[in-house]
């Protein structure tokens, strides 16, 4: 019998992501930055290069890759071939993620992929609502052109869990294409453009949150509007200060930012024991009323938000933040759980 | 290797024994799919795909920011017991 696999952790801030663009050919349902034609609002050229350059900077080549997301990159190439160009001068491995609409044939999308300088991965969208938009021909030419210009491509399927058929049919035709272990599945947050269907998702609930540690929060990613994310995910839709807003680029480095992520107890939280661990401290907090009477089964990131979208729990969280004991916690976890020295070394005696 | 023969430049961390206690009480699970929000992949298995498909000035970088240790947080070189030396 073949032993496990270990799971290995995610590694901080190895990745960091740019969102370039709000506009995409599609309006999917399910879109948690509300995304569409009539999206305009993209990154500079001149923030891009600035931001990438600090990226490759940042401790003299800690990012290794950079990940350009949107909206579609590829709905303006000028400005996608120039932001890669200069990650290329960099030296950042670049992964896209894209819904495939530009891969009309094999050939042209062969062609489009040989027209950039060389990126190291696609991460290619599909499910349920992209495919309204975006037939899965054209994400099968995506995968193959990949394929023959030595791009790895992924496909990310998002569902409403084990109970959504479409999902499952999803599945099944991306595995005719491409192997199980370039798949990554994930289920459709009820935020965002998807708040208006929520009534129509699928899920499967529990009355206790998931008890998973959250791989997302690994990853920062720049917005537009200069504004850094611990992730992207639900908790881009609060407008308001949440731990895992990490800074605007306007009013500080980029530098600044990440190395306070470094120190960001509660998002280490997240990354080390997931938003159960903060839940089941509330409740022992006595903040039982403002939890959830139940939570989408498996969805780590539902989990999360339902939490974080609450005024007095962000309140607490910023208690918490402050709290010598749980930061030193937090520390020595990171240290013991995921070899990982940054807190200890940023914020030093501190936490010692 | 031993946890008191430190390389010179080397920083040694130790988690206190209240805390590996308290840790080796606790089950901590991983996800063995990374969760997917759909807008930004990334995983280990993918940062070891995305290093293997990159060029080879983006491969020589890598290289040269892993052979300095003595900027590099995060990267350990020992892992046992209650030590932990960071790679420095």
């Amino acid at each position: 019998m073949e032993a496990p696999q270990r799971v290995k952790d995610t590694p901080f801030l190895r990745n960091v992501g740019l969102l370039l663009t709000y506009h995409c050919q599609a309006s999917c349902a399910h879109c948690v930055i509300r995304a569409g034609p009539n999206r305009h609002e993209q990154m500079s050229l001149e923030d891009a290069r600035t931001w990438i350059h600090e990226i490759a900077s940042y401790r003299d080549g800690y990012v290794c890759v950079l990940s350009l997301t949107g909206g579609e990159p590829f709905s303006d190439l000028d400005l996608l071939r120039a932001v890669v160009e200069s990650a290329s001068e960099s030296a950042l491995c670049v992964s896209i993620t894209t819904n495939a609409s530009w891969a009309t044939s094999r050939e042209a999308a062969v062609n489009i992929l040989l027209s950039l300088p060389r990126i190291s991965s696609l991460a290619i969208s599909t499910d349920v609502h992209h495919q309204k938009f975006v037939p899965f021909q054209v994400v099968q030419n995506a995968i193959l052109a990949a394929r023959e210009c030595g791009v790895a491509a992924y496909v990310s399927i998002v569902g409403d869990g084990d109970n959504d058929l479409a999902f499952q049919r999803i599945k099944c035709d991306v595995l005719k294409v491409t192997p199980a272990e370039n798949i990554r599945e994930g289920i459709t947050f009820p935020v965002g453009r998807a708040s208006l269907i929520q009534a129509r998702l699928q899920y499967t609930f529990s009355e206790t949150p998931p008890n998973e540690a959250c791989q997302a929060a690994s990853s920062p990613c720049i917005f537009p509007d200069g504004r850094v994310y611990g992730c992207i995910g639900p908790l881009i839709d609060l407008q308001d200060q949440h731990p895992l807003l990490l800074g605007n680029l306007h009013e500080s480095s980029l530098c600044d930012v990440l190395d306070s992520a470094e120190t960001n107890a509660v998002l280490h939280a997240l990354r080390i024991w997931g938003p159960h661990k903060l839940i089941t401290m509330l409740r022992e907090a006595g903040f039982g009323a403002h939890l959830p009477a139940r939570y989408v089964e498996g969805s780590v990131c539902g989990a999360c938000f339902s939490v974080m979208s609450d005024p007095a729990v962000r309140e607490w969280l910023g208690e918490l933040e402050k709290d010598a004991a749980f930061r030193r916690r937090v520390a020595y976890a990171r240290l013991y759980y995921l070899n990982e020295t940054g807190m200890l070394e940023v914020a030093g005696q501190e936490v010692m | 290797m031993a946890t008191d023969a430190v390389p010179k430049g080397v920083k040694k961390f130790t988690v206190p024994a209240e805390f590996v206690r308290a840790f080796q009480g606790e089950v901590r699970f991983v996800p063995r799919d990374p969760h997917n929000n759909g807008y930004m992949n990334f995983d280990y298995n993918m940062l070891i795909g995305a290093l293997r498909n990159a060029d080879p000035a983006a491969r020589e970088r890598l290289a040269a920011a892993l052979g300095s240790l003595e900027t590099q947080w995060n990267l350990v070189l020992v892992s046992k017991s209650e030590t932990i030396v960071s790679g420095d």
